[in-house]
C-alpha cells in the first residue's frame, strides 16, 4: 500500500522534472537562422566559388601558366594563352571554370605563383542548366 | 461577488431590444427566443472558428519555442500569424476522397457526429452570469455527456473507412475514453459535492467572493485528475493511442482529407477548448475575478484562465511521450480511479467533520 503511493509520488515527480526542463528551453533563445532574410557567416577559409584576382589598376595578374588547370583533379579548368606583341607578356585570351564538375578541393588555388585565383566565400551558386555552371572570364575576373 | 460584467450588458441590451419589436411587431415570444439562440450559436461558432484557428498557430509556436525553433514566421507577416488560414484555405481546396470500399454515408456522416456534440457543449458555459445560451441545472452533466457521444463519431469515422489502421485507432480511443471518462466525472464529483448543484453558474458562484477560494487550492488533487484524465479525453499526448502517427498512420482519420478532415481537426482543438473551459470555471473561478481585477470583463478573464490551461495541455504535449495502450489502461484503472475515490472520501470526510 505505502509502495503504491511512493511510485505514484516518485512517478509525479519526474514528470514535473521533465516539464521543468521544456520550460527552460521555452524561454531560451531559439537557434533557427532564418536563412533567406538572414545569413551566417562563413569561415574566411570558406572554399567557396573561384575568382581572380586584378592588381590596383584593375590589370589581371594572371600570366597564363596553366599550373591550375594541369594541378586540377577533375580537370574543370580550361584556357588559352597567347603571347602579348607589345609588352612582350603570357596572357590568357580565355579562362573558364565548369562548376558542375569542380569539386573545391582547393589545389589550384594553393598551387598559383602569382596568388591570384582566391576562393570567394560564396555558398549559393545556382542555375537552371550545366551550360549556366560554365563561368567564363567576364564573372571570374574581379576588376 | 465581484461584479465584472462587460459584453453581458451588451447581449441584455440586445436581447430586451429584439424582444420589443418581437412584441411590436405582435408575434409570439418563442420568435425572440429563437432568434436570440440563432443569434448566440453563430456568435459561438464564429468565436470556436478563430479561436480553432488561433489555437493550431498557437500550438505550432509553443512547440517550435520548446524545442528552440520558432515555427511558422513568414505567412502574414507578424511571426506568421496567417500560417493556419493559409492552412484551412489549403485544406477547403483538396479533393474530397472517399475511399471506394468505405461505408459512404457513415463515412460522410461522421465529421459532422464529431463536431456537434463538441459545439452542443458550449450551451452550459457561463461566459459571464447571463452570458449564457441555457442556464441549465443540469450543466456540468451536459458537458460529459455530449462529450461521451464523440467516441461514437471517432468508431464510425474508424469502421466506415474499411481500413485496419482507421478501425484500430477507432476501437483503441473508444477502450480509451470509455475507461477515462470514470475518473473524469469522479474528480468532478467532489466538487458537485461541495457546492450542491451541477449549475456552472453556481459552481462560479461558490468560488467567488470573501473567504471563498478557488477549488483549484480547496481540491488540489481533483484539479490533477481532471486535468490528467481530460488529456485523455480528448486525445493528446501522452494519451493520444488513437493517432498514434508512428503507429497507426493518423489512426481513425486517415482515410479522410479535405473539409471532413478539417472537421475532425476543428473538432479535436474545440475540445480541446471545452475541457480547458470547464477546468477554468470549475476549478479556477470562471468568469469572476479578485476584486482588484474586477475591471476586466468576465469575458475576458475566463479566456485568460482557459488559455492558461490551454497552455498547461499543450506543455504537456511537447513534454511527454506517449503511453503504451496496455499501461494506458492501467494508469486509468489501477491509479486514476482509486485516487478519485480518495478525494471524493477525504472531501467527504472533510465535509462531514470541518463543515467545510
Amino acid at each position: 500500500m505505502v509502495n503504491y503511493f511512493v511510485k505514484i509520488f516518485k512517478g509525479t515527480w519526474s514528470l514535473i522534472k521533465g516539464m521543468g526542463v521544456t520550460l527552460k528551453y521555452y524561454f531560451t533563445k531559439p537557434v533557427t537562422v532564418q536563412y533567406p532574410y538572414e545569413r551566417r557567416e562563413v569561415a574566411p577559409v570558406w572554399r567557396g566559388t573561384l575568382r581572380q584576382l586584378c592588381d590596383d589598376k584593375s590589370v589581371e595578374i594572371c600570366d597564363g601558366c596553366q599550373i591550375c588547370a594541369k594541378i586540377c583533379p577533375v580537370q574543370c579548368i580550361t584556357m588559352e594563352v597567347y603571347k602579348d606583341p607589345i609588352d612582350n607578356k603570357r596572357k590568357t585570351s580565355s579562362y573558364t571554370v565548369d562548376f558542375g564538375r569542380c569539386m573545391f578541393c582547393g589545389l589550384c588555388v594553393e598551387s598559383c605563383p602569382k596568388k591570384c585565383l582566391v576562393h570567394t566565400t560564396d555558398y549559393e551558386f545556382v542555375s537552371y542548366d550545366r551550360a549556366g555552371m560554365v563561368l567564363g572570364k567576364d564573372k571570374l575576373v574581379r576588376k | 461577488m465581484s461584479s465584472n460584467y462587460g459584453l453581458e450588458k451588451v447581449w441584455l441590451w440586445g436581447v430586451s431590444l429584439i424582444e420589443r419589436l418581437i412584441s411590436w411587431l405582435g408575434l409570439p415570444y418563442i420568435f425572440a427566443y429563437t432568434i436570440e439562440k440563432i443569434i448566440f450559436g453563430v456568435a459561438l461558432l464564429v468565436f470556436i472558428a478563430v479561436s480553432v484557428l488561433y489555437l493550431i498557430w498557437l500550438e505550432r509556436k509553443v512547440s517550435a519555442h520548446m524545442q528552440s525553433r520558432m515555427g511558422p514566421m513568414h505567412v502574414g507577416g507578424w511571426r506568421g500569424w496567417a500560417q493556419t488560414i493559409a492552412d484551412m484555405v489549403k485544406l477547403l481546396f483538396k479533393e474530397d476522397i472517399i475511399p471506394s470500399k468505405a461505408d459512404k454515408w457513415v463515412h460522410r456522416i461522421a465529421p459532422i457526429v464529431v463536431f456537434v456534440p463538441s459545439l452542443m457543449a458550449f450551451l452550459v458555459i457561463p461566459f459571464e452570469k447571463n452570458l449564457i445560451v441555457q442556464d441549465l441545472n443540469i450543466g456540468i452533466l451536459l458537458i460529459f455527456a455530449f462529450s461521451s457521444i464523440a467516441v461514437l463519431a471517432i468508431i464510425m469515422g474508424g469502421w466506415s473507412s474499411n481500413n485496419k489502421y482507421t478501425l484500430l485507432g477507432g476501437i483503441r480511443s473508444a477502450a480509451q475514453m470509455v475507461s477515462y471518462e470514470i475518473p473524469l466525472v469522479l474528480s468532478i464529483l467532489s466538487i458537485v459535492m461541495v457546492v450542491g448543484s451541477l449549475k456552472l453558474n453556481d459552481m462560479v458562484a461558490a468560488q467567488s467572493g470573501d473567504g471563498k477560494f478557488w477549488f483549484v487550492f480547496t481540491q488540489p488533487l481533483a484539479f490533477i485528475l481532471y486535468l490528467v484524465a481530460g488529456t485523455a479525453e480528448v486525445n493528446r499526448v501522452p494519451f493520444d493511442i488513437p493517432e498514434a502517427e508512428s503507429e497507426i498512420v493518423s489512426g481513425y482519420n486517415t482515410e479522410y482529407s479535405g473539409l471532413k478532415y478539417g472537421f475532425y481537426m476543428l473538432s479535436e482543438f474545440t475540445n480541446m477548448l471545452i475541457i480547458s473551459m470547464v477546468a477554468a470555471t470549475v476549478f479556477l473561478g470562471g468568469w469572476s475575478a479578485p476584486a482588484w481585477l474586477s475591471f476586466l470583463p468576465g469575458v475576458v478573464v475566463l479566456l485568460i484562465k482557459t488559455y492558461f490551461i490551454v497552455f498547461i495541455l499543450m506543455w504537456f504535449r511537447w513534454t511527454f511521450p506517449r503511453l503504451r495502450v496496455d499501461r494506458l489502461m492501467d494508469f486509468g484503472w489501477k491509479i486514476l480511479i482509486p485516487l478519485a475515490f480518495l478525494n471524493i472520501f477525504i472531501i467527504g470526510l472533510r465535509m462531514v467533520v470541518f463543515k467545510w
